[in-house]
């Protein structure tokens, strides 16, 4: 077994494992050159807790996270947007109603999103999260009521409320964010940034290009990262290495509380869903480790991309195309690491209809992306369990 | 009770209920438009709207497309107060369309050909999107309002469900993002009337010579128009360019608007203009037409959409009958063909050279 995917507790093994990460990066000789100084966006570096909005899509890995984000102190969660995507929005809608009872946070306002992408039909994953996105279990209908305002109304009136102040984390189609971006001109320079689950530059999920959220509505991905809003993605990358775990799933039932049960059935429910289903592996956490990394962006390492999204394709559709001067097959030579380097955003080749040679893009490369390149999947398990197990 | 007085109660629940019926006699319409300005297509449709005493303009909902976003609210903003109408909002939408981007409609046209209209792209008279442009009118003092055009519409059509007819002038855009927000906003309105499309007009004006299938409106959004020439409204009406060129503004029509001595016929006088050839007549049309019908001498029913691949096709509009119309649920489209051109003159020098109506008063 893979002794990252070992959950710990005990500080010397939290120090153990970030010592050998720092060694194993260094043996490798790989740094990243960033274009600007390295800041990702966290919760910890403000001194009151953090003013985010979750636009999700529950699911497995969303509830997940929600119960994460519920019980994480540093996040002030303005509010829980639901959108159409691994379920329809009228599985989405409630399940998060749900996750929100659970977790005993009734004050947080829940808003219905889009029921369908901008351009495209809904293409739903049931076959990785169960008929009803919580991978079958069934929990009672909700008595909470859903705000009366539509998703992208609260959006817009809490980003205006809060200045600079509120971070998007999202963890489905980006319907909901793009179609707000667009409703209010004035929204994309209020927002704080935009954390998401969301794309690979490593080959997707659903399709061999492209990761689920992406490929659900890639136009309104476009419009998220075209928006010039400081964007923080965690994608297949880094998500594909976050398995979980029939340890976890006992350490989530000794717990013994309403959030660590919800946890703990969801969790056998989807292990064994993804076995019967020939995996050896339990399903990926995505969306909790969006949001562990907002919570501790130290449990990865992040190296700038200007992101596009691939629209057009007839198979590509939804792919993430990540621009670096420093991606490639060739590895630098360490005198030259720290420069400033730049290379052409470059689309597909020109038709005989085109005068150019090269259809470059964008002349200069400005990254408009943290993206996730590697995570300590053992801190980030110690961070999720820990926080779901934890009493109160 | 007795003979007399039920006679008197009776006398009076008729006037109470005819006072109460001729207030909802009152049509509802929202206006989308592309409002440049001052005077111009896209102003004189909206005045028309407005001066038609049986209209209740619940609000101007405004798009960029002929200019940008703000200098088009500013343009409204100041049209109403010239009239005296600014109790009517000014809602501000969409800065910019859904998917298409000014950087790589430049590299469109380098490829497939220049267009003749680009709106606020236009580069002769291209100006920032933060800049108001022009303005000899006059800057407005009133301001446009805080909520925007999409959640705008959603919340009119579910006030008064079944009630609201939408005119849409412009780019697509808000109608766009108000039906991805809530999918039941085309049913709840009344109908949708819009300005956009060209099938092939009779013409040897430019900007239809070598594709008779672009016109701006829909071709500067069309993602935007896609969505809502797809989308379940109870009724559609197309007022084409093919029918469009049929109507355009003379010197003598102005003139003869310029005559009226109110604010509306004054204002129109002072900054309306012709430029150059064309001046079609395209956004007063679809005002007049949802005015009065009768207008429309000749109707066709058509499908409609808009092609979205990338290529040198990418905006123009794509049409069916029913005998070929593709396997698909589409709504069929009332396209109008042709027009009583005299009619239409008249209502415009009638309409524009009236008093404005005072706003409703709620019973």
């Amino acid at each position: 077994m893979d002794p990252k995917m070992k959950v710990s507790f005990t500080r010397r093994e939290f120090v153990a494992s970030t010592a050998a990460g720092v060694l194993l990066s260094a043996a490798a000789g790989g740094s990243e050159v960033f274009a600007r100084p390295f800041q990702p966006q966290n919760a910890s570096s403000a001194t009151a807790p953090s003013r985010v909005i979750i636009d999700t899509d529950p699911g497995v890995d969303d509830a997940f996270a929600l119960l994460l984000a519920m019980r994480s102190p540093e996040l002030k969660i303005e509010a829980i947007t639901p959108v159409a995507g691994n379920v329809p929005l009228n599985l989405t809608l409630p399940n998060a109603l749900r996750m929100v009872e659970i977790a005993g946070r009734t004050d947080i306002p829940v808003a219905a999103g889009a029921s369908a992408p901008l351009l495209r039909r809904l293409v739903t994953a049931t076959y990785a999260h169960g008929e009803n996105g919580l991978g079958g279990v069934v929990f009672p209908e909700p008595k909470l009521a859903p705000a009366t305002e539509p998703a992208t109304e609260l959006i817009r009136s809490i980003v205006r409320k809060y200045p600079h102040e509120v971070t998007l984390i999202t963890l489905g189609p980006l319907t909901n964010i793009a179609t707000a971006l667009k409703t209010d001109l004035e929204l994309a320079a209020l927002m704080r940034g935009i954390v998401m689950m969301a794309g690979s530059l490593s080959g997707g999920n659903i399709t061999p290009a492209a990761e689920f959220n992406v490929y659900v509505d890639p136009e309104a991905a476009r419009i998220v990262f075209q928006s010039g809003i400081p964007l923080t993605m965690v994608g297949l990358d880094v998500t594909r290495h976050t398995s979980l775990t029939d340890e976890h799933v006992r350490l989530l039932q000794a717990a013994n509380h309403p959030v660590s049960d919800a946890a703990a059935k969801i969790a056998r429910q989807a292990i064994d869903n993804t076995r019967e289903r020939g995996f050896l592996v339990g399903p990926n956490m995505h969306d909790s480790l969006a949001v562990a990394a907002f919570l501790d962006p130290s449990i990865l390492k992040w190296k700038d991309y200007y992101v596009d999204i691939e629209t057009s394709g007839e198979l590509t559709a939804g792919e993430t195309l990540g621009y670096s001067p420093t991606a490639g097959d060739l590895r630098r030579r360490p005198d030259v690491e720290k420069q400033p380097l730049n290379i052409a955003i470059r689309g597909s080749a020109p038709t005989l209809a085109s005068l150019r040679t090269s259809p470059v893009l964008r002349e200069k490369f400005e990254p408009n992306t943290k993206v996730a390149v590697e995570v300590d999947a053992a801190r980030f398990f110690d961070l999720l369990i820990g926080r779901l197990v934890r009493k109160g | 009770m007795n003979g007399c007085a039920r006679r008197v109660w009776v006398l009076c629940a008729l006037v109470l209920a005819s006072l109460t019926c001729r207030a909802q006699e009152k049509r509802k319409i929202i206006i989308d438009q592309d409002a440049a300005g001052p005077a111009g297509t896209d102003q004189q449709s909206i005045l028309l709207l407005i001066q038609a005493p049986q209209t209740e303009v619940l609000g101007i909902t405004v798009v960029t497309g002929d200019a940008w976003l703000k200098a088009e609210v500013a343009h409204t903003l100041r049209t109403l107060e010239i009239i005296g109408r600014t109790d009517i909002p000014v809602v501000p939408g969409a800065e910019y369309p859904l998917v298409r981007r000014k950087a790589e409609t430049e590299l469109w046209e380098k490829r497939y050909g220049s267009i003749e209209w680009l709106g606020a792209w236009t580069p002769r008279f291209y100006h920032p999107p933060d800049e108001l442009g022009d303005m000899p009118e006059g800057k407005p003092t009133t301001k446009p309002t805080e909520e925007d055009a999409a959640h705008f519409m959603i919340r009119m059509v579910r006030r008064y469900p079944g009630q609201v007819a939408i005119y849409a002038g412009g780019p697509m855009t808000n109608l766009a993002l108000a039906i991805t927000i809530d999918p039941q906003f085309p049913e709840l309105a009344k109908e949708l009337v819009f300005m956009g499309g060209s099938m092939s007009p009779l013409t040897n004006d430019p900007e239809f010579a070598d594709n008779p299938r672009h016109e701006f409106n829909l071709w500067f959004d069309p993602e935007a128009a896609h969505i809502v020439l797809r989308a379940p409204w109870k009724r559609i009406v197309c007022t084409p360019v093919d029918i469009s060129v049929k109507a355009r503004m003379t010197a003598d029509l102005l003139k003869q608007i310029g005559a009226g001595s109110t604010p509306a016929a004054q204002y129109i006088g002072r900054y309306g203009r012709l430029y150059g050839q064309y001046n079609y007549l395209w956004d007063e049309l679809t005002a007049v037409a949802w005015l009065d019908p009768r207008v429309i001498t000749k109707s066709e029913t058509r499908y409609l959409d808009v092609d979205l691949d990338q290529g040198a096709g990418y905006g123009n509009l794509l049409t069916w009958s029913e005998r070929n119309k593709p396997d698909l649920p589409m709504k069929p489209i009332d396209v109008q063909v042709d027009l009583d051109l005299e009619k239409f003159h008249k209502m415009i020098v009638d309409l524009l050279t009236a008093p404005t109506p005072k706003p409703a008063t709620r019973p």
